[in-house]
């Protein structure tokens, strides 16, 4: 067993910490001590062991992630509104905006009324277009995450997610297009299951894969999250399986 | 010289100048998550403390002090979110649950058993001390960084860091993973 300040010592001296003085102490303590030599070869393989794992490389899409989340800029720089009213001051470009402007209104007036109307996507809107989706949740009563991931053809809804009290999990999709296959939730939750919808009551924290398989190329679910019967978040997951997006370059 | 560019990005960022910061992402989002991913040993707890730092790093920037070394600032930021991150979980009573049952994405790369045993191991220490040593060890900072990183003393640095890597190496070789 070795005194505190040998001990010290050698950690220092591996560190590369020690003073020249420090140094000599260290390799005359190293001649003449049999358990410090133990002590400090044991030491210098813990940190070779350390040293030689490897380093994870993160996920290409997680630059994608954490720029998507960044807060919009409060720079200085116009606004678009601000430069747009700029613009519009120039009068010799009046002319030409009231005609631009019209053709613009015209389409969209043709777009609105010609083809199906979108989907109203809730509170916080589409997510993402890929094969992994994700998103925070941050509200006063639950906190976590939700992620979506296609995997070998099964849609995987996880939620993780913190709560002090209870809440519910809610699953919307075009019953025609995916079929509810399990859950995987390791707390006290009830499921509730019926075409086009699943619900997970928690008690407070909840963990849990749910899995879909699905036909449609482009299946799209709601997740929600429900406090005392009220929606208090919503996203839409939008999945392409078949392309794999990585915009990380 | 690295210092004197990433606080160059920071201004950069500040000025509102997005693809700065997107530089700073590319520089760190390695580090940050390895630091994360050997605090929970969990690849997706990783990414989401990950993410959560830069939302944060971005939305404190005009806080950061260029006197100090941009890294260090963000490691800060790093160190707390996971010990936070930490924290939400125990008081959920599942961190332990789900440490041990298996479920867990496990990073592989590399000797999987080797990097298994190891994180097991640093799990078996308690936060304070698997922080100092994921700072010292597998980020290979100074004790002067990690003083600044944990608020503490650099002697009260050294002493727990020494403290750890006895119970770690006493952790590893009930394993047998030091004297193999």
């Amino acid at each position: 067993m070795l005194d505190k300040r040998t001990y010290d010592l050698l950690n220092q001296e591996m560190d590369g910490t020690n003073s020249p003085r420090d140094s000599k102490r260290v390799r005359e303590i190293l001649e003449r001590n049999k358990a410090a030599r133990e002590v400090y070869a044991e030491l210098k393989k813990l940190s070779a062991t350390l040293r030689n794992v490897p380093k994870v490389d993160p996920p290409r899409s997680l630059k994608l992630r954490i720029l998507n989340s960044l807060p919009r800029p409060s720079a200085a720089t116009p606004s678009f509104w601000d430069r747009l009213s700029d613009f519009v001051r120039i009068p010799v470009l009046r002319t030409a905006y009231t005609f631009v402007g019209g053709a613009v209104a015209g389409i969209v007036l043709f777009l609105a009324f010609s083809g199906t109307p979108p989907d109203s996507s809730g509170l916080a809107g589409t997510i993402g277009h890929s094969a992994e989706v994700s998103a925070r949740v941050d509200l006063p009563e639950v906190s976590g995450s939700i992620r979506g991931q296609v995997v070998d053809g099964t849609i995987q809804v996880q939620g993780s997610l913190q709560s002090g009290r209870e809440f519910t999990l809610r699953v919307l999709f075009p019953p025609a297009d995916a079929r509810f296959v399990r859950s995987t939730a390791d707390q006290p939750s009830t499921l509730e299951v019926s075409p086009g919808q699943v619900l997970l009551a928690a008690r407070n924290n909840l963990t849990t894969t749910l899995s879909f398989v699905s036909d449609h190329q482009t299946p799209t679910m709601t997740v929600q999250i429900l406090v005392d019967g009220t929606t208090r978040f919503e996203q839409r997951l939008v999945f392409e399986p078949e392309r794999q997006t990585d915009q990380s370059h | 010289m690295r210092q004197e560019e990433d606080s160059d990005l920071v201004r950069q960022c500040l000025d509102g100048n997005q693809k700065a910061f997107e530089e700073l992402v590319d520089r760190y989002q390695k580090p940050v998550f390895n630091l994360a991913l050997r605090f929970t040993t969990d690849r997706e707890d990783a990414e989401d403390i990950t993410q959560t730092v830069f939302v944060k790093t971005f939305e404190k920037l005009d806080t950061f002090d260029p006197k100090y070394k941009f890294f260090s600032w963000l490691y800060k930021i790093a160190v707390n979110e996971s010990i936070n991150f930490l924290n939400r979980k125990r008081d959920f009573d599942r961190f332990d649950e789900t440490l041990h049952s298996g479920k867990r994405e496990e990073e592989t790369v590399g000797d999987p058993e080797m990097t298994l045993a190891i994180n097991n191991a640093l799990l078996e220490l308690k936060p304070d001390y698997r922080i100092l040593v994921i700072l010292n060890h597998f980020q290979e900072l100074s004790y002067r960084e990690i003083a600044y990183i944990l608020d503490l003393h650099e002697n009260t640095v050294k002493s727990r860091l020494f403290s750890a890597r006895r119970v770690l190496r006493r952790v590893l070789m009930k394993k047998g993973i030091t004297n193999a």
